[in-house]
């Protein structure tokens, strides 16, 4: 194969115990096997991370990735990857982020880092590689991290920092780029951590040259018009995520955000709290921002009115509102938006924090708790309680020390039968998709293998028939295919749907695409046979659709695969116990709880679908065979 | 539209999406390449969270980067507003 285009062609190797730096060649056979991006750092965990090693010693691997579209104009291509093993599970962690695209200007498709530095310590990747000392940076937030990195290095660097949560090894730490973006889930903050690396910084002066500029320009121009034409876009831009409150308020997915623990609804004025006209009223400045290449701009920088004594730059604000507006049950933008300044500053995922402060709350409220197991603390669901309990598992003191380590592991240490009120699938908390109220499209949050990826298909189940038809055609889905899923009795085939969904949306992915906004939000869809053709026109590489779901459902394959050899059996693919167990009344409509049989069903059909064991999930030994012979 | 005016930066409504910056880098170097350190316009992050857009002293005000903002950051002088 030629050189291709785009693709940088190398991967950076960094071992911070010997201090040692090394390039290798990006493998044709990587490209052809996993595309890049998310797909090949699957690849590349499953290589590194020897069975068995603990998440946060030094044998631990932290991979970064771009996918090959990033650094270019294609619109909406600036997603990075973080894989490594989660703290959080002990599974495949996996984090994207939208603000380090900058590595493929330093010349890099991948890094790997390995070992631990004595010290603390943080990477300059740009022309030069240097390990940087990094003591005076420690202990600071991520914000001020990222403004003691500029002012070292220069303000054009991407920097990915860890906060006070990643150094104190707090299981749920997350890492922040340019203070917008983090690397959320999963608990690579806890892993920089371990690793006394407290940022990685990346800008460089190196070309991304794509292979036939000519036909690669006129088809992302294309591209870029349609974005910008498309209906939602101008609401979709100002309001970002928060465009999807309209369905969990009077929608569909009514009901499926966690109110207090999802012990409760909200209720229809308490959701309508959140409502975009409040969102707007309580700024005095707003702007949108945006991710590399991207012309929507969902971000938010966000300035509140006086009294307000928060402003903040958020990625997300849909993150935050089911989190700390649903779970926790603050009232109001302002201390919302607070939180999510405390969870961003100290580096902290959003979701799982929140579940392990709602989760306390609700044992305390419930007495199985009390203030000798807090620490003096009174739990109660009120902002000054959700702010200190934030800070207290950052810093791990107190009662914040056990919460730390994650909802897995803490709540045996809280109190005996704790572990019910711990809402999460494989150790990420549950704040939204509760699916007592709308079982079939939340179902597949039970199966993924990280969750992230559960939206892919969640997006597709309201359609009309029509609607899906046309969707499944883009995704390159063959028409016996479509009418198995269609035409199966009681509503779509969801296990089936999702398979495809998976390997459509992991495509886009691993090209370094971001899958939100343009294909799950928007209703624009530009479909598997342009995508081929965009990626043709960068790397040069002829591909086609088919070709490329194939990579995409290797890389998915590929998680599954660190998963099983780390001990994932179906009992993984599982419900929390409160969905099993307790009805939810929503209105007028009382959902019942789970049927754990329906889930067995499921999982059953989702593991066939995807061509798996359909008792245990498990790879067959020939594709286990194909997928470990791509190096 | 014509591009001798100088390039008129309105930095709050600069999203740091950075498609100036890439449009600038592949068509004004004749390597056709996306590199931010060929462009004649530079976008960092601010203090706060915005951004500041400063142009090259080689900015030629050819009106590229214009075209590919969509944000409204960027306008021509001597262009007319859009209705």
């Amino acid at each position: 194969m030629h050189k291709p285009g785009a693709y940088a062609g190398r991967i950076l190797k960094v071992d911070l115990t010997s201090g040692s730096i090394s390039t290798m060649p990006l493998s044709e056979g990587l490209i052809k096997g996993f595309i890049g991006g998310s797909g090949i750092n699957a690849r590349l965990a499953f290589e590194y991370i020897k069975p068995g090693t603990p998440p946060l010693s030094p044998d631990n691997v932290l991979i970064l990735g771009a996918g090959p579209l990033v650094g270019t104009l294609t619109p909406g291509a600036a997603r990075t990857n973080m894989t490594s093993k989660s703290p959080v599970s002990g599974f495949i962690a996996s984090s994207g982020t939208s603000h380090m695209g900058n590595l493929k200007f330093a010349g890099y498709d991948h890094l790997i880092v390995t070992g631990k530095a004595s010290s603390p310590v943080y990477l300059e990747i740009g022309d030069e590689v240097r390990i940087r000392d990094a003591g005076h940076i420690w202990g600071k937030d991520t914000w001020e991290s990222a403004e003691a990195v500029w002012a070292e290095l220069s303000r054009d660097y991407a920097v990915a920092t860890i906060g006070p949560a990643g150094e104190n090894l707090v299981r749920d730490a997350s890492v922040v780029t340019n203070k917008y973006s983090s690397f959320s889930k999963t608990g690579m903050g806890a892993v920089m951590g371990s690793k006394n690396l407290k940022a990685i910084a990346a800008f460089g002066t190196r070309d991304v040259k794509v292979a036939d500029p000519k036909r690669f320009i006129e088809l992302t121009n294309r591209m870029a018009q349609e974005v910008m034409k498309a209906p939602p876009m101008p609401n979709r831009r100002h309001y970002g995520s928060l465009m999807a409150l309209g369905a969990f308020i009077d929608g569909k997915a009514r009901g499926s955000i966690g109110y207090k623990n999802s012990q409760e609804w909200a209720g229809k004025d308490i959701m309508k709290s959140f409502g975009l006209n409040f969102f707007d009223d309580i700024q005095e400045e707003h702007g949108d921002i945006s991710c590399m290449a991207c012309p929507v701009g969902c971000k938010h920088f966000a300035r509140l009115k006086k009294p307000h004594d928060v402003t903040l730059p958020i990625s997300c604000a849909m993150a935050p509102a089911v989190t700390f507006g649903g779970a926790c049950a603050l009232r109001g933008w302002p201390a919302i938006l607070k939180s999510a300044e405390h969870c961003n500053r100290l580096g902290m995922d959003h979701n799982s924090a929140g579940a392990l402060v709602s989760m306390s709350i609700e044992l305390y409220q419930k007495g199985i708790i009390d203030k000798k197991d807090t620490g003096g603390l009174e739990l109660d669901w009120q902002a000054e309680v959700v702010y200190d309990l934030l800070q207290k598992i950052a810093y791990r003191k107190g009662f914040g020390n056990i919460l730390a380590d994650g909802l897995v592991e803490a709540p045996a240490k809280i109190a005996k039968g704790a572990g019910y009120y711990a809402l999460h699938y494989k150790g990420i908390g549950c704040v939204v998709g509760d699916p007592r109220p709308v079982f079939s499209s939340w179902i597949s949050t039970v199966v993924t293998n990280v969750i992230g990826h559960s939206f892919s298909v969640i997006s597709h189940v309201g359609k009309s028939r029509e609607a899906l038809e046309r969707t499944m055609t883009r995704a390159g889905m063959p028409s016996e295919e479509m009418a198995a899923i269609l035409d199966h009795p009681g509503g779509y085939d969801i296990p089936r749907l999702k398979k495809w969904s998976e390997d459509y949306s992991f495509t886009i992915e691993s090209l370094g695409q971001c899958v939100r906004y343009l294909y799950d939000s928007f209703g624009i869809d530009f479909g598997i046979d342009t995508w081929a053709k965009v990626y043709t026109a960068a790397t040069g590489i002829e591909t086609s659709g088919p070709d490329l779901l194939k990579a995409a459902s290797r890389g998915w394959d590929m998680r599954k695969a660190f998963n099983l050899r780390e001990g994932a059996s179906r009992k993984d693919d599982t419900v929390p116990q409160r969905f099993l167990n307790e009805p939810l009344k929503v209105e007028e409509e009382l959902h019942p709880p789970v049927k754990k049989e329906e889930v067995d069903q499921l999982v059953t059909a989702y593991y066939k679908a995807r061509g798996w064991d359909a008792d245990t999930g498990a790879l067959s030994p020939s594709r286990l065979a194909e997928l470990t012979s791509i190096k | 539209m014509s591009h001798t005016g100088e390039i008129l930066i309105s930095r709050k409504a600069c999203a740091g999406c950075m498609r100036c910056v890439l449009a600038c880098s592949f068509f004004t170097s004749t390597q056709r390449a996306f590199n931010p350190s060929r462009a004649h316009i530079k976008v960092t992050p601010d203090h706060e969270g915005r951004f500041e857009v400063r142009l090259g002293d080689d900015c030629t005000s050819c009106g590229i980067c214009v075209n590919y903002c969509e944000f409204g950051a960027l306008k021509q002088a001597g262009e007319a507003d859009v209705a």
